[in-house]
Order: structure tokens, then C-alpha cells, then sequence
């Protein structure tokens, strides 16, 4: 087990390309840390400095306290699960299981141990027998699992590893890895684009977009806290919505001018909006926050109902408010049913749960709250 | 649908027609005494050995398929091993230089051997490699090569490379990511590589009779091609020794059949 550390890593290509801008990034002993973000944001190439299997262009990388800049892949103490797998395709469990064993020149019946305690723990003692190509690829995926535990690294690394399976085996294997985790209380990254596995299974988790850390915090937090607009909307489902909304004076208060409604923000917020006044905010308001009601008033909205995801336990409406766009909410009835749904709604939102981000940095000016 | 189908299976009953034709009037051929004048389209009633026995005592026949044998044996094996080293970090390693080096390759594949023939018999001449085993080995591989290294990078190409990064995390060198798990995985196209490159080096014509000018060495092209002579052929004897020549080839064939449509699919590239 070990801390790693990442420090001004930057990676730039022969191309002029800079994929990773100075990322700095501590990684705690024994922390199960996500790297999430969409496609193109760097987070594999991350991943693949800290494995070694990418150089570094600027930076220092360490694992344990020692700087693994000019380390190779197989000396930093680390195990990777891919996504594809890599299972050696010529190769039997066993032998894939026993392969890192065997050039590392352990002893055949350590190896043999390693291998057959590692497969008890996955449930697939009986198909240590079978090529890669006769198997599932849930089970596929549980001997990748098994080839890097086997090796006890310091570090496990994985890069997306359960998105070639089908949803019902993804939360399996999450529960799966989350387990293992909480028994070799190893330090694991864990690369996904995924938001649930991020949230579900990260002690904490890093947002990335086009090579920079948006923010780095609890699952919680990233969903309850979000530092800028980015993160609010990349983390939830369905998506955070965002209008545009003018801080002015109502009867000598700051409030929220948005499409003639104005709108409140809690007593102790104020004071955080007083100097926008007269300026522009975006207000980010999750799907959850936002609920239907009998009696219109000044800062309710009308919505022209799209679209309604009856879920059973809860309706996903996608609705319109005049020219300011489609928005989600998510309804659900204290009764344990949902109530019918006309074409036409009065909105509110629960301001208290509100979040506002400033308009040019899209910051959020709630952060330091 | 089925006018497809029917137009498809008329086209491949043409294809098959047209190479068992020839096949079948070399057998006809092969089979039937000097003094039976009918017709080549018809099988023969008696069997006559004598044309066999021809190519074996005048042609040598045999001596031809053993020194056939042992050249296309090796020159497949190092065509085959060459190919996939090289090909190995034209594939994996994908930088300026090394893709100028393979259009270089493909570039050679382009250059008709004829137009080379002179200076390399002189070349070869001069470094003692006529009339040698190693010297037709040398220009044969040489010719070869090419072919093997475009197949090997195309079935390279499409092996996942998350192979290679597993294996150096669990303890390869680069030679051994090769030698480990790379290699093993080339069966299919090395089996399309000894077939298409064991066929054309079989069936060499042009360099064995510049660079084979003593008896000492006689490939089984040139031991049939000895039945033709300026004012008379002997077709008997010429069709039985090809017929001959040919069983190794059709032997190799079925062996690897299986690995060879694979090889063929996966090394045409994505």
C-alpha cells in the first residue's frame, strides 16, 4: 500500500498537444480515488503516466514517497485492470493469473497459492482451466481482477474496466471491486467516464475536463458542493439545470431576476450575491429541487410539460419556460405514487438547495461557504 | 436474394472449372503412354508409369524435390522469423521513421524482380553465392521479405496493445513481450505467410536458372523444365514430374488450411 503523488504533471505530445496541464493530485494510502470526466479530458493518460506506461513531459510522479518519474512499468509496484481485459489470449487462467508471478521468479508454490487464494476469492476456481476466449466477459473481467491481485501490488490501477459489460454485470462487479477494496485496503485509481461508478464507489473522486482537476472531493460533496458549472453538471442524473438569472434589489434585498420571476436565496447566501448586484449569474438548480405546485406566485415558473419518464417511484418531466430552454425536474409523491402530470405545470424551486456560478469564470460562489 | 445466390455459385463453379481444368489434363497427361494419341481431355484406360519413371531417372526428380525442400524449408522459416521481428515495432512503434520504412517496404514490393536480375547474378557472382544454397536462400528471403513484414504489421496491427502494456507491467522486457506473447498469437497469418511465401519460392523459376548453373543443385522447376527442349518437348514426363512437385504444396496446404483463411482476413487490415 502507498501514497502517490502527483505534482505539476503535465504531458505534452510531439505534436504540440498538451493533453495534462500541471496536475497536482495526493492520493492517499490505502484511498479508493476516482479520476471521472468525459471523453478527451485526460484521464487515462493520467492513469498511465501514474502505471508508467506513458512518459511524463513535466512533473513528478511518486508512489510510496519515491519519485517514479524514470521507474518502468514493472518496478513501481503496481497491478492495471484494462478495459478490453488483455487477457493473454494463448494462455489458460491460470497461466495469465500466474504469468506476472512467474517473471518476477517466485517461488512455483507461492505461485501456486497466490493464484488459487485470489480465484477462491473471485469465484473462479473452476475456470482456471479455460482460455480467456471460452469465457464470459464478466468473468473476463473477474480474472483481470485476479491477475492484478495476485501480484499484491502497492497500487492498483484501472482504466474503465467495466464498460464493455452489460448493466446488470457493471453493478455486480462494482459491488465486486468496492469489496475488495474494503478487504485489501489497498490504494486503487479507478478511471471511468461513468458518474454512478464514480459516485458508488470512490472514498473521493477527481474531476477532470481537457487535462485540468475541476474539483477533487467526496462523492457527497462534488454532488452537494460543486466548485463550478462543470462539475454541477457532469455530476447527477438526470443533469443539474442552469438559467441565466439577474441579481437586483427587491424592497432593498438581493434576489434572483429570472424571466419576471424573482426568486429568494436563503438569509445566510445573501451577503455572498450583495456584490453581483446588477450583474448576471447562471443559477444551477438539481432536477430534485424543483416541484410542482397548486399556487402560482411571483417566483414560481410555468412550464410547458415535453416529455414525462414515469420511473414508478418517480416521473422525470422535461418541460419549457418560456425562451429560457428545457428543463428537468424529477418528482416524486410522499404518498409512494406519483401524481398525474397535466401538459401544462406551475414549477418552484427549493432555493435552499440552490447553487450560483459566476457568469465569466463559472465559479461557484457559494464555495467558500 | 436467389438470383444472387445462383449468379454467386455459377461464378464459383467457373473459378473452381478453371483451375481444375489444367489440373485435371496434367493428370491425363502424366498418365498416359507416348503412344496413346487420344485426346488429353480423356482419361486414360490403361495406366502407364513410364512418364514417372522418367522424371524420376532422367529428371531426377526426387534429388529436385529434396533440394526444393530444404530451400523453401529454410528460407520460409527465416522469411517467416525475419517478417515478424521486423514487423513487430513497425506496428507497435508508429513514428515518422518507421513509417517511412514501411512504405519503403511496400515501395520494394512494387519493383519487378526481372529488373534486378542482372546486377544481382553479378553481385551474387562475385560473392561466390552461385550455385549455393545460401545464395538462392539469400534472394529468395530477400524477395519475400517484403510480403511477410505488410502481412505481420496488418495481423500486429490488429492485436490489442493493451496486451503488450500488460505484459511489461508484469515483468516483460520488450524482446520477451515478443518472444511471450506476441509470437504465439501470430500462428494464423504465419500460416498464410509459409503458404503464399513457400508456394512462390517452390515454384521459382527465374532465380533458380540464373543462380543454380551446376547440377549439384536442382530445384524441381528447372528438373521439369528439362523436359523442353529446343526441337522436341516431352509432356509425359514433364506433366508426371510436376504432378510430383505439386504434392508437397497440396500437402502444406491442407495442414494449414485452417489457420490460413484467418491469417488472410485478419492480415488484409481494418
Amino acid at each position: 500500500m502507498a501514497e502517490v503523488t502527483l505534482q505539476k504533471v503535465e504531458k505534452r505530445y510531439p505534436n504540440g498537444f498538451e493533453a495534462v496541464h500541471g496536475i497536482d493530485l495526493k492520493i492517499r494510502d490505502g484511498e479508493f480515488m476516482v479520476l471521472v470526466g468525459p471523453s478527451g479530458c485526460a484521464k487515462s493518460t493520467t492513469l498511465r503516466m501514474i502505471a508508467g506506461l506513458e512518459e511524463l513531459t513535466g512533473g513528478t510522479i511518486s508512489i510510496g514517497g519515491r519519485v517514479m518519474n524514470k521507474v518502468p512499468a514493472k518496478e513501481r509496484g503496481i497491478a492495471m485492470v484494462f478495459q478490453n481485459y488483455a487477457l493473454y489470449p494463448h494462455m489458460t487462467v491460470y497461466e495469465n493469473m500466474a504469468f506476472g508471478l512467474k517473471m518476477r521468479k517466485t517461488p512455483p508454490a507461492e505461485i501456486e497459492s497466490r493464484v488459487r487464494k485470489a480465484a477462491e476469492k473471485l469465484e473462479i476456481t473452476e475456470l482456471l482451466e479455460r482460455r480467456p476466449k471460452e469465457m464470459s466477459g464478466g468473468q473476463r473481467q473477474r480474472v483481470a481482477l485476479g491477475r492484478a491481485m495476485v501480484r499484491e501490488p502497492d497500487v492498483f490501477l484501472f482504466d474503465e474496466p467495466l464498460s464493455n459489460l452489460d448493466a446488470k454485470l457493471r453493478v455486480s462487479m462494482r459491488v465486486k471491486i468496492s469489496q475488495l477494496h474494503k478487504d485489501l485496503g489497498a490504494t486503487m485509481i479507478y478511471v471511468t467516464h461513468d458518474q454512478t461508478e464514480a459516485m458508488t464507489m470512490g472514498d473521493r473522486i477527481t474531476v477532470l475536463k481537457d487535462g485540468r482537476i475541476m474539483q477533487v472531493d467526496t462523492p457527497l460533496n462534488l454532488y452537494t458542493r460543486p466548485a463550478n458549472k462543470f462539475v454541477a453538471s457532469f455530476i447527477g442524473s438526470p443533469t443539474m439545470n442552469f438559467v441565466d438569472v439577474t441579481v437586483i434589489a427587491d424592497h432593498g434585498e438581493p434576489a434572483l431576476l429570472f424571466n419576471n420571476h424573482v426568486m429568494r436565496v436563503p438569509n445566510e447566501r445573501i451577503p455572498l450575491i450583495k456584490p453581483y448586484l446588477g450583474k448576471e449569474l447562471i443559477l444551477g438548480i438539481r432536477p430534485e429541487h424543483i416541484r410542482l405546485t397548486d399556487r402560482p406566485n411571483r417566483s414560481s415558473v410555468s412550464g410547458r410539460i415535453l416529455v414525462k419518464e414515469e420511473m414508478g417511484h418517480e416521473v422525470i418531466v422535461y418541460f419549457n419556460e418560456q425562451d429560457s430552454g428545457q428543463m428537468i425536474a424529477r418528482l416524486t409523491s410522499d404518498r409512494g405514487y406519483v401524481v398525474p402530470i397535466r401538459d401544462q405545470e406551475e414549477f418552484e424551486f427549493d432555493m435552499a438547495h440552490c447553487h450560483l456560478f459566476d457568469k465569466e469564470t463559472e465559479q461557484s460562489i457559494f464555495l467558500d461557504t | 436474394m436467389k438470383i444472387k445466390n445462383t449468379i454467386y455459385n455459377i461464378v464459383a463453379v467457373l473459378i473452381s472449372m478453371a483451375h481444375f481444368i489444367p489440373f485435371y489434363i496434367l493428370v491425363t497427361v502424366a498418365l498416359k503412354p507416348k503412344t496413346d494419341m487420344s485426346s488429353r481431355w480423356l482419361f486414360p484406360t490403361t495406366i502407364d508409369p513410364d512418364n514417372f519413371v522418367q522424371a524420376v531417372e532422367r529428371a531426377k526428380i526426387l534429388n529436385a524435390m529434396r533440394d526444393s525442400a530444404l530451400i523453401t524449408a529454410v528460407s520460409v522459416v527465416v522469411v517467416a522469423f525475419l517478417g515478424a521481428m521486423a514487423a513487430y515495432p513497425l506496428a507497435r512503434m508508429k513514428h515518422r521513421f518507421n513509417s517511412t520504412i514501411l512504405k519503403l517496404v511496400l515501395g520494394v514490393m512494387m519493383i519487378p524482380p526481372l529488373s534486378m536480375l542482372v546486377p544481382l547474378v553479378t553481385l551474387m557472382s562475385r560473392l561466390g553465392g552461385v550455385s549455393t544454397y545460401w545464395g538462392i536462400i539469400c534472394v529468395l528471403v530477400t524477395f519475400q521479405l517484403p510480403l511477410s513484414i505488410f502481412m505481420y504489421v496488418n495481423f500486429i496491427d490488429s492485436i490489442p496493445r493493451e496486451l503488450d502494456e500488460a505484459a511489461e507491467i508484469d515483468g516483460c522486457s520488450r524482446f520477451m513481450i515478443f518472444y511471450r506473447i506476441i509470437l504465439p498469437l501470430l500462428k494464423p497469418v504465419t500460416a498464410t505467410v509459409i503458404i503464399l511465401t513457400g508456394v512462390f519460392i517452390w515454384n521459382d523459376y527465374q532465380f533458380s536458372l540464373y543462380l543454380l548453373q551446376s547440377n549439384q543443385i536442382r530445384v524441381v522447376t528447372l528438373a521439369v523444365a528439362s523436359f523442353f527442349g529446343q526441337s522436341a518437348a516431352n509432356f509425359g514426363a514433364a506433366a508426371a514430374g510436376a504432378l510430383l512437385a505439386v504434392v508437397p504444396v497440396i500437402v502444406a496446404y491442407l495442414a494449414l488450411q485452417r489457420y490460413f483463411v484467418k491469417g488472410m482476413i485478419d492480415s488484409a487490415g481494418k
